[in-house]
C-alpha cells in the first residue's frame, strides 16, 4: 500500500487528446498494459482504443489521462463531464455513476510454474495456497472475500519473479495481462491452470453527465460489437 | 492402472456393481469408459450417497452421461450463477464430479446476482457469446420469452437436443416449472435451486409468559404468529420499544434493510406490493394488474399507472411503501437503513432481532449454524419461518409472497455444441442422483421425490418450518416475478432508484411512486415503439384514475382503514394456512 503512495506521489501523468477541438469529458484511466500503456506519446492499449474509438464515433470531444488508479476514480466520482475506464461493473458502485457497458470482457485465471504439483480443477483447488495479485485490483477483492490466502504486490509483474522464485503458487491475473507481462519478460513456462472468473468491465462516467450523451455512447458501443470493431481491436493485442 | 488392472480392481472390490458397469459399458468398452465409470462409482459412493433412486439407479444414470459426453470430451464450458450455498456447491463440488465423470471441463463461475442479470442481459444484446449457459432467476421469465434470445427448452428438448436429454430427467418431478414457462406454454428455463419469503420470528421470546401477558395488556390479543400487517407492525413496536431488552442486550422488533444500492429493488420486486394486496387476484402473479403494478392485455403490458390501468401508484402500493418506510425507521435498528441485502442478511443470526416480515429462506442452512445465538445447544433452531402476514388490501385467491428460482437458460448466441454440453452440466446437477444432496447442502429444493423423502422427514425439525412450507399446498401462492415484465433488466433499476428517494425523505412515497410509475410506463412505451420478438407493450391511452379506481379489481382506492384488528395464531395453526 505504501509503495503504491509513493507511487502516486511521482505523479505518472500522461494526456492524450483527441484531434478534435474542445475538451468536454476527461477520460481516465490507469496504466495497465496491455490494456492501457503509457507510451509517452498517442497512448495505446485495449482499452484506450476502444474508448478513443467510442467518443470519436460518437463525435465528442475527449482527452485521456493515465493516472493512478484511486485519483482516477475519486477524480470521476466528483468532477462533472469525467469518466473511467476499464472499471468492473459491481453492486456496490451501481448507484455512484452512469455505466456504458462493456467496453471489454476479460477473464480472470490461475497461473502456476510449469512444474508446479498443484492441479487446479476448480477454484476451490486454490485454497490453502498462497496466491499472488497486486493491491487495490478486483482480483484481489474476489478472492479475499472468498477467505483465499493472498499475497498482494504493488505491480502486477512483480508476481511473475515471485512465482519463479517459488514466494507463491499461484499467480491470479487477468489472462491478457499475463500473457503481455510473460512475453515481456520473457517468460515460457507458465501454466495456465483455469480461468475462473469473466468480468465486464465498464466506462463509469461521473453521474452528472447527461443521460442524452451516456445514451448515445451506449448505442455506438453497441455497433462497435456489431460490426466486429471491439473483437478487431482485441486481437491486435492477443 | 492399466486395463487389465482396472478390471482385476473392480472384480475385487465391486464385484456386482462391476457387472453392471461392464453390462452398460458393453456397447462402447473401453478404458475411457471404465475410468469414467471409476469416477462415477467413487462419487456416488462418497458423495452422492443420500439420493432418492438406488445406486444401481444412480449408476444407470451417471453410464448415461458418461455415453452423452463423449462428442464433448475434452471441451471446455462456461457457466455463471449467483453467490448462494448451493450454486457455491455445485462450482466447488459438482463441477470437478461432472469433469471426472465426463471428462468436460466445466467452470462454473459464482458472482452477485446483479453481476448475472448483466451477463445474460448483455450476451442477449450484443448477441456475443460470454458464457455457455446461465443460471437466471426465473423472474426474466417475461423477458426472456420476449426476446427471442432464449432458447425454448421444450423445443431443445424434441430436437436439436434430444440425444443429450436425459431420459431419467422426470420433468413432472420439479416443482417450479411453471415459473419457467413462458405463455406460449413452453419451458424456457429449467429450475436449479428455489428458496421462498417468508415470515421469520424468535418462536423461544414469542414462547415466554412474560411477554406473551405484557403484550395482551398493551394491545389487547395474543402475542403470536402475525396474520396480517397491523399485528407484525403492533409486534415491532412491543419488541423495540416496549421490551427494549433481553439479558441486557438491545433488541428490535423489525430487521430490514435500506441502501441505496441494487438489492433494494430487489426487495420490493420481489413482491412487496403484492404482499400489501396491490395486485389482482390470481396464482401465479396477478390477472390482469400483477405485482409489479404492470397491466396485460392478452400477452401485452398496457400500463404500470394508476392512468393506464396498472396498480405501481395506487393507494396499496403507496401502503406498502409507507409501511416499509415508517418500520424501518422506527423499529429497525439503526444500522439497518445503511445496509444492503447481505450486509442484512447476517443480524438475525446475531440474536437481536424479534421477527422480520421480509426473509429469504436461503438464508435457512446459516442460520442453524450450532455457533450462533439463535440456535439450541442440540441444533434445533429458536427460531421458525411461517406464511407471511398480509396486508390490508390482499384477497384470498392473490399471491403472497416471493420465492426465487434460480434456473438454466441457454441463449441462441451460444454455439450449439457448447450449448449441448452446458446443457449435460445442467441436468447432472439437477439430476435424482444429485439433487437431494445439493438440497441437504444448500436447503434449496427442486424436486417433489426429494422433498417427501425419508430422509426430508428425519431432517424437517432443524429446518425451522422449511420442509412443512415445501410439502404444503400454499407454497403455489410464493412465486417469482411473472410473465408480465418484459423486460427484467431494462426495468429494475426503477425500484431502487425511486425507493431510495422516499427511504431517503427526498420524496414522500406518494411522491416516489408517482415518479416511478411515470418512467415505467416511459419506458414501456420505449419498448412499444422498439418492438420486442412477441407479446411487446401496447400502452393504454392515460385516462382520469377514478376510471381504473372505480372498477373492480387493481388499482384498488383507498381503503378507509389500512390498519384493521390485528390478528395472531400459535405457530401450529398458522401452518394449517399452508393447506
Amino acid at each position: 500500500m505504501k509503495n503504491r503512495f509513493i507511487s502516486l506521489a511521482v505523479f505518472i501523468l500522461s494526456t492524450f487528446a483527441s484531434s478534435a477541438c474542445g475538451t468536454s469529458f476527461t477520460l481516465l484511466t490507469e496504466e495497465l498494459p496491455p490494456f492501457s500503456i503509457n507510451n509517452g506519446g498517442s497512448g495505446a492499449g485495449v482499452s484506450i482504443d476502444i474508448v478513443s474509438q467510442l467518443f470519436t464515433r460518437a463525435g465528442f470531444d475527449y482527452h485521456i489521462k493515465i493516472v493512478p488508479w484511486k485519483r482516477a476514480v475519486v477524480t470521476s466520482l466528483n468532477d462533472e463531464n469525467t469518466c473511467v475506464f476499464s472499471m468492473p461493473r459491481n453492486q456496490e458502485r451501481e448507484a455512484s455513476y452512469h455505466w456504458i457497458s462493456p467496453i471489454i470482457i476479460t477473464q480472470t485465471g490461475f497461473y502456476t510454474r510449469d512444474d508446479s504439483p498443484h492441479k487446479l480443477v476448480t477454484i476451490d483447488d486454490a485454497k490453502g495456497l498462497k496466491i499472488g495479485t497486486y493491491n487495490g485490483s478486483a482480483v484481489a477483492e474476489y478472492l479475499t472475500s472468498w477467505g483465499y490466502e493472498v499475497k498482494l504486490t504493488t505491480k502486477d509483474a512483480q508476481n511473475i519473479y515471485k512465482l519463479y522464485n517459488k514466494r507463491i503458487d499461484v499467480w491470479a491475473a487477468d489472462t491478457l495481462s499475463a500473457k503481455y507481462l510473460a512475453n515481456e519478460h520473457k517468460i515460457t513456462n507458465l501454466k495456465e491452470q483455469l480461468v475462473y472468473f469473466s468480468t465486464l468491465r465498464a466506462l463509469a462516467c461521473n453521474i452528472k453527465v447527461s443521460e442524452i450523451k451516456v445514451n448515445k455512447l451506449r448505442q455506438e458501443l453497441k455497433l462497435m460489437y456489431i460490426d466486429g470493431t471491439i473483437e478487431k481491436i482485441i486481437s491486435k493485442y492477443k | 492402472m492399466n486395463y487389465q488392472a482396472k478390471k482385476k480392481w473392480l472384480s475385487s472390490k465391486h464385484r456386482d456393481l462391476s457387472k453392471l458397469m461392464v453390462f452398460l459399458c458393453a456397447c462402447t468398452l473401453s478404458v475411457s469408459c471404465m475410468a469414467d465409470m471409476l469416477a462415477a462409482e467413487k462419487w456416488v459412493s462418497n458423495e452422492f450417497k443420500e439420493s432418492t433412486l438406488t445406486k444401481e439407479q444412480q449408476m444407470k444414470e451417471m453410464q448415461w452421461f458418461v455415453n452423452a459426453a463423449k462428442p464433448f470430451k475434452g471441451m471446455t464450458i462456461r457457466v455463471v450463477s449467483e453467490r448462494i450455498d448451493t450454486h457455491v456447491y455445485e462450482a466447488k463440488v459438482l463441477a470437478k464430479a461432472f469433469q471426472e465423470i465426463t471428462g468436460i471441463k466445466l467452470v462454473h463461475e459464482i458472482t452477485g446476482e446483479d453481476d448475472v442479470v448483466k451477463k445474460i442481459a448483455t450476451q442477449s444484446e450484443l448477441n456475443y457469446s460470454i458464457y455457455d449457459a446461465y443460471i437466471s432467476d426465473s423472474d426474466l421469465i417475461g423477458t426472456h420469452y420476449r426476446s427471442g434470445k432464449v432458447v425454448a427448452l421444450t423445443d431443445f428438448m424434441a430436437g436439436e437436443g434430444k440425444d443429450v436429454t436425459l431420459p431419467s430427467l422426470d420433468l413432472d418431478d420439479f416443482i417450479g416449472l411453471s415459473f419457467t414457462t413462458g405463455p406460449d406454454g413452453k419451458l424456457y428455463q429449467l429450475p436449479d435451486q428455489q428458496f421462498a419469503n417468508l415470515y421469520w420470528y424468535r418462536a423461544d421470546w414469542f414462547d415466554r409468559a412474560d411477554f406473551k401477558a405484557h403484550f395482551k395488556k398493551l394491545y389487547g390479543y395474543k402475542l403470536g404468529v402475525p396474520q396480517n400487517w397491523s399485528a407484525y407492525e403492533d409486534i415491532a413496536e412491543f419488541f423495540t420499544v416496549h421490551v427494549k431488552t433481553i439479558d441486557g442486550k438491545k433488541v428490535y422488533g423489525h430487521m430490514d434493510y435500506g441502501k441505496n444500492d441494487p438489492s433494494l429493488g430487489w426487495r420490493f420486486s420481489d413482491a412487496w406490493l403484492s404482499m400489501a394486496g396491490a395486485g389482482d387476484k390470481g396464482i401465479p402473479n396477478g390477472i390482469p394488474v400483477d405485482e409489479w403494478g404492470i397491466r396485460v392485455e392478452g400477452c401485452h403490458p398496457v400500463g404500470a399507472s394508476v392512468s393506464r390501468g396498472g396498480a405501481l401508484n395506487g393507494p396499496a402500493a403507496v401502503y406498502a411503501i409507507t409501511k416499509f418506510t415508517q418500520w424501518l425507521n422506527k423499529f429497525a435498528p439503526p444500522e439497518a437503513k445503511g445496509m444492503n441485502f447481505s450486509q442484512a442478511g447476517a443480524l438475525p443470526g446475531q440474536g437481536s432481532i424479534a421477527q422480520q416480515i421480509f426473509w429469504y429462506t436461503a438464508f435457512t442452512a446459516a442460520l442453524t449454524n450450532p455457533k450462533l445465538p439463535v440456535t439450541n445447544k442440540d441444533g434445533s433452531p429458536k427460531w421458525r419461518m411461517a406464511p407471511s402476514p398480509k396486508g390490508p388490501y390482499w384477497e384470498k385467491g392473490m399471491k403472497l409472497g416471493y420465492q426465487d428460482a434460480g434456473s438454466w437458460t441457454f441463449m441462441t448466441s451460444t454455439p450449439l455444441k457448447n450449448r449441448k454440453a452446458a446443457w449435460l452440466y445442467a441436468q447432472f446437477v439437477t439430476s435424482k442422483t444429485v439433487s437431494l444432496q445439493k438440497t441437504l447442502v444448500g436447503l434449496t429444493p427442486i424436486r417433489n421425490s426429494d422433498l417427501m423423502s425419508d430422509k426430508m422427514t428425519e431432517m424437517a425439525k432443524k429446518y425451522g418450518g422449511l420442509i412443512e412450507f415445501y410439502r404444503s399446498k400454499a407454497r403455489v401462492a410464493w412465486t417469482p416475478t411473472g410473465t408480465n415484465v418484459p423486460d427484467y433488466p431494462g426495468l429494475s433499476d426503477l425500484w431502487w432508484k425511486n425507493i431510495a428517494l422516499a427511504t431517503n425523505d427526498q420524496l414522500s412515497p406518494q411522491e416516489a411512486m408517482n415518479k416511478m410509475a411515470f418512467e415505467m410506463d416511459d419506458r414501456l412505451m420505449k419498448l412499444e415503439q422498439k418492438g420486442q420478438e412477441r407479446c411487446a407493450p401496447k400502452m393504454n391511452p392515460q385516462r382520469d384514475e377514478s376510471y381504473w379506481l372505480n372498477r373492480p379489481g387493481a388499482p384498488k382506492p383507498k381503503l378507509a382503514n389500512e390498519k384493521p384488528q390485528g390478528v395472531t395464531l400459535p405457530y401450529a395453526a398458522s401452518l394449517e394456512a399452508w393447506d
